[in-house]
């Protein structure tokens, strides 16, 4: 579980690129963060993830604070951020070595894990390569299997899809909802409402710093009174703040 | 050719950027060829008397022609290869209706600018001490101008057919990172071998015997087949040392414009047959596509070590930081080592200075000496002062991994301290053996050497937290244009100067000044270590 509690953050000046949000991510459901470039996405969760500390309120993951325990809390989750152009020179098996020594995963653990994730990725015959002769796809990827190689019960992915072919971002989902179904913690960024419209069973929508929506598709409709898509929804409502 | 001009303006324009920053570090790095140059210029005004009186100074612009040419194929194998194979602009200018010739041509053009800026120190001197030693007239300068402008591009029309053809033939050059490694490498040797000639050039004694002989030497090696090689230096040679016979001269000078033309056209049209061919499939890194490697794959070990591991395998990897992170802690004792090889008596004379070292007056000079060199080494091979910088965007990497900040410090300080002392080692290895050093002394030498390079490097990373340079496009800026990097190096230098300072000032004795720098070392350690992990840790979690 993730919980956000009146977090603010402003950068320099006075514009605030988050403004007091409050939002709970609970167990068990996936939930997707919505919203238009610079709303104040990839800085929620790079406070969330610890990259950036909040000026005011408080973020928990598992019900431990990241300011306060700022290792314990960032042992609970897996992030994957939205450029996965690191470590360059690392070969694919030594990245994920070294991620497993971060997150002090045992030597008998390793193997399988790697094989496994190796495996679903189509990764096998990569691993052994340096990650700067992969193609933007393929780095994705083993940041992902980077992020996994613990386990962890939370989930906090930015912008996962991108740059993944079809399969591999089947694949992708079809773990997200299994990592789901094990009443686990799952918030992901991303800019295609197909795939949050057909994955999530929430989303938060942000804009200008400030969570526009907070629920359930089904509860967005009923907010707009429509069968509208998501994608009609979102830009209304989007439209809207613009327009205020 | 229209279109080749076009690009060849664009391709100059997008190099050669005209700002402050560039006018600045140009004017310093045109200050430090000056003594170069005036070696050059003083080699020229000696020979010349000497050669003049038996009427053979001729043979010193035939000897500056064919060196100028050596050095321009040299530099111009490794410009070419920057510039034709591994600049960022092919993945654009590919794709565009250009043809190969023309695009090869405007590189070319590019490459022979910074040849022409190459030989203002190598060639302008030369020149220039022979015409006002002739007291020549303006067929000289005239004709001196155009030898000056045509004179590297045969050589440089060699270096790039050669690099066509190893491009087109080796699979394994293609990748990136090993290449620029390798030639960073090759590049330093030249250097080195340059220095040793320079240095047993300046030695001699310019007189006409000397030079003849060196002539004679040239004559059946490098020098005499560079003369074959690039025959259209023979006629460009005898234009400017005759150029007081008109007719014969002009004639001479005609035929080597004419010969470079030829080159020029032959390797345009090689290039139109051969570049694509060359350039295409260049990858950063080839895959191997291998399926397994040596030792224990799934090992586990400490964070710190595993952020050591991680440190060390970038500064190996990354040929930027190699070159000059890792291998300047190499390079110290060779750049030392070199007036003692060109001048073999040296050996002699030190091996009896050491031997003499037992008495206690040397062996206190001795000692802050060695403190100095390992806190010049140290902090010249930049590894710690940069070690947040070479982080760059990805710095955010560390913030979200549950590793305490103050370890990730640490292994970064440790992986400097490491390098620092393994340079150190070398160092002190090579004089152990080279002038029969006693055992004890090598190991004095560790032990003093230990916590230098510790203060130097916690130093080190104390700047490069506080001033960080995390904004970069390419790892060149983070480690070349780092003034942490700089700042360190001259902190290294006023630290080796302080370290003789007690002895002069206090008259301390050996044991007084080994103990006293060990203490005082040791002491700075702890008081650095506080600082770095109360503010630095601070500075660290500010950084964004």
């Amino acid at each position: 579980m993730i919980e956000i509690t009146n977090v603010s953050k402003t950068f320099g000046g006075n514009k605030k690129a988050v403004d007091n949000i409050s939002l709970v991510i609970p167990d068990g459901e996936i939930v997707g963060f919505l919203g238009p470039n610079g709303a104040g996405k990839t800085t929620t969760l790079k406070m969330i993830t610890g990259i950036l500390e909040c000026d005011s309120g408080s973020i928990k993951i598992n019900g431990i604070d990241i300011a306060k325990e700022p290792i314990k809390a960032k042992k609970q989750f897996g992030f994957v951020p939205d450029n996965p152009d690191m470590f360059l020179r690392l070969k694919g098996i030594e990245y994920l070595n070294f991620m497993a020594d971060v997150y002090e995963v045992a030597e008998e653990d390793r193997k399988p894990r790697i094989d496994n994730l190796a495996k679903r990725f189509g990764m096998v015959d990569a691993l052994f390569d340096e990650i700067q002769s992969y193609s933007h796809g393929m780095r994705q990827k083993i940041v992902l299997m980077g992020a996994l190689i613990h386990e962890p019960s939370v989930w906090i992915l930015d912008e996962p899809m991108t740059g993944l072919d079809p399969k591999s971002s089947f694949i992708l989902k079809e773990m997200m909802k299994e990592h789901v179904s094990q009443n686990k913690t799952l918030f992901f960024s991303t800019h295609v409402l197909e795939v949050a419209e057909k994955i999530c069973s929430k989303v938060a929508i942000i804009n200008k710093g400030k969570i526009l929506f907070y629920g359930s598709i089904e509860d967005m409709r009923q907010h707009f009174k429509d069968d509208e898509s998501l994608e009609n929804m979102f830009l209304e409502l989007v439209e809207n703040e613009y327009d205020a | 050719m229209n279109m080749m001009l076009k690009l060849t303006k664009v391709l100059l324009k997008t190099n050669i950027k005209l700002d402050k920053k560039t006018i600045g570090l140009g004017l310093i790095i045109a200050l430090s060829m000056i003594p170069l140059m005036t070696i050059i210029w003083g080699i020229v005004w000696g020979a010349y008397d000497a050669m003049a009186s038996i009427g053979q100074q001729g043979l010193i612009l035939w000897l500056a022609v064919s060196m100028v040419s050596l050095i321009t194929f040299i530099f111009g194998i490794f410009y070419i290869m920057g510039v034709f194979f591994y600049s960022n602009d092919i993945e654009i200018l590919l794709p565009l209706p250009l043809k190969p010739w023309q695009i090869l041509g405007a590189k070319f053009v590019t490459v022979l600018v910074y040849e022409y800026v190459t030989q203002l120190v190598f060639f302008l001197p030369v020149l220039a001490a022979y015409g006002i030693k002739e007291k020549a007239n303006a067929t000289y300068i005239v004709f001196g101008l155009i030898v000056y402008f045509i004179l590297p591009i045969v050589p440089l029309v060699f270096a790039s057919i050669i690099n066509i053809f190893v491009m087109r033939s080796f699979r394994f050059v293609k990748n990136k990172d090993r290449m620029k490694t390798i030639s960073g490498i090759v590049a330093l040797i030249i250097a080195i071998g340059f220095n040793i000639l320079i240095q047993s050039l300046t030695q001699s004694q310019n007189t006409p015997e000397d030079i003849m002989r060196f002539v004679e030497q040239g004559n059946n090696s490098i020098l005499g087949k560079i003369q074959d090689i690039f025959v259209v230096n023979r006629f460009m040679t005898i234009a400017l040392a005759n150029y007081r016979d008109f007719i014969y001269s002009v004639g001479n000078m005609l035929l080597a414009i004419v010969g470079v033309g030829l080159f020029l056209v032959l390797f345009l049209y090689l290039g139109e047959k051969l570049y694509l061919k060359s350039v295409v499939g260049l990858t950063e890194a080839s895959s191997r596509r291998a399926k397994t490697a040596k030792g224990n794959l799934y090992k586990r070990s400490s964070h710190l070590f595993a952020f050591i591991m991680k440190e060390l395998k970038l500064l190996f990897r990354t040929p930027v930081y190699f070159l000059n992170c890792v291998l300047m802690n190499f390079l110290w004792p060779i750049f030392i080592l070199i007036p003692i090889f060109t001048r073999g008596e040296v050996i002699g004379e030190l091996r009896s200075a050491i031997l003499h070292l037992n008495s206690p007056n040397a062996l206190r000079f001795a000692v802050a000496g060695v403190a100095s060199a390992a806190v010049f080494i140290s902090g010249t091979n930049m590894i710690s002062s940069t070690a947040i910088s070479r982080e760059g965007k990805n710095l955010y990497v560390s913030k979200y991994l549950p590793v305490d900040h103050k370890t990730i410090i640490n292994a970064k300080v440790i992986s400097g301290i490491f390098m620092g002392i393994v340079g150190i080692v070398v160092g002190i290895t090579v004089v152990w053996i080279l002038f029969s050093l006693p055992l004890y002394m090598a190991l004095m030498a560790l032990l003093i050497s230990l916590p230098c390079a510790v203060f130097i490097n916690y130093l080190g990373i104390l700047l490069d937290l506080k001033f960080p340079k995390l904004n970069w496009d390419n790892e060149q800026k983070a480690v070349k244009q780092n003034l942490n990097g700089v700042l360190i190096m001259f902190i290294s230098m006023a630290l080796g100067f302080l370290n003789f300072l007690p002895i002069l000032l206090l008259n301390l004795s050996f044991k007084e000044t080994f103990f006293g720098l060990f203490a005082f070392y040791i002491l700075a350690d702890i008081l650095i270590y506080k600082i770095v992990t109360h503010y630095g840790i601070r500075w660290f979690q500010q950084l964004q």
